[in-house]
């Protein structure tokens, strides 16, 4: 896959669990734990501004790209 | 219960009740042409099965046609008419007719029985689903096969039985021309093989939309 998901990076910068992130963004933790492993076909803007006001952190620290080619 | 669960709970009732009553329709056809095969149905019985396929009201005696000797009258009631039907003694038209007839109430069976499951993900998950796409390509393949099939059970059975029925007052065997397909269950079949797609791309939605967080 080309997006790569480095939620956990941003976590442990963060030392913050997932089940906290999950009480703060209001995003059910089955949810989030696929986001991590990245196992989800989209997210919603709405998820995202969440989850980076959460991490303070900007939407490429959470999500990067990778060319397989 | 609100109102939308309310017709939902009556339509599932209502098809599961229509299931139990073609389920028990169905066997009691099965058994009948087993005893039918076996030479153990008793004759008015046999030659009322014969009747209610292509009737027309006729006001005089309708004369005998072609009467073979393998034929034997048995007279019946049927409503405010009197028809003497002349039953075979041969055992595999009884048997054939049930079997057909069987295969015709099974039909519906089918087809109850996938508008249960589609009623039932209305209750428990989104009507949205692969299953559902299938289920409803299903129900539209058996209306638009009962279609055809009535028609070709109507010719099958009219060749069949055609001029071996003595009608007193009111009934005789014809012989179905294209007008006596079903056109309603055709194109309620072809309606619902084009719902089908519609829940297809609805499927495919509702799954974006679970893996989306």
């Amino acid at each position: 896959m080309a997006i790569i998901v480095r939620l956990d990076v941003v976590l442990a910068q963060n030392k913050m669990s997932l089940t906290e992130l999950s009480d703060r963004v209001g995003v059910n933790i089955k949810n989030l734990s696929l986001l991590k492993k990245g196992k989800v076909r989209a997210i919603r803007f709405s998820t995202l501004e969440a989850i980076c006001r959460e991490l303070d952190c900007k939407p490429g620290d959470i999500l990067d790209y990778e060319n397989d080619g | 219960m609100d109102h939308k669960k309310s017709l939902i709970w009556v339509l599932g009732s209502l098809t599961n009740i229509g299931i139990g009553i073609c389920g028990l329709v169905s066997g009691y056809l099965a058994i009948m042409a087993l005893l039918a095969l076996f030479g153990q149905l008793p004759d008015k019985l046999a030659a009322s099965f014969e009747v209610p396929v292509h009737l027309q009201k006729m006001n005089e005696l309708y004369p005998v046609k072609n009467l073979h000797e393998d034929y034997y009258s048995a007279h019946i009631e049927v409503k405010d008419a009197k028809l003497e039907v002349l039953s075979s003694k041969k055992r595999w038209p009884q048997a054939l007719v049930y079997l057909l007839a069987g295969i015709y109430v099974s039909l519906f069976f089918l087809i109850l029985v996938k508008l249960s499951r589609v009623l039932k993900t209305f209750k428990t998950s989104h009507p949205f689903s692969w299953e559902n796409v299938g289920h409803i390509r299903w129900i539209g393949a058996l209306l638009v096969g009962l279609g055809l099939y009535e028609f070709l059970v109507s010719t099958v059975v009219a060749r069949i039985f055609h001029d071996k029925f003595r009608v007193s007052n009111a009934l005789m065997l014809e012989m179905p021309s294209f007008w006596d397909l079903n056109f309603v269950a055709l194109f309620a079949g072809l309606v619902l093989l084009a719902l089908s797609e519609v829940f297809k791309v609805g499927a495919g939605f509702q799954e974006l939309e679970s893996q989306t967080v």
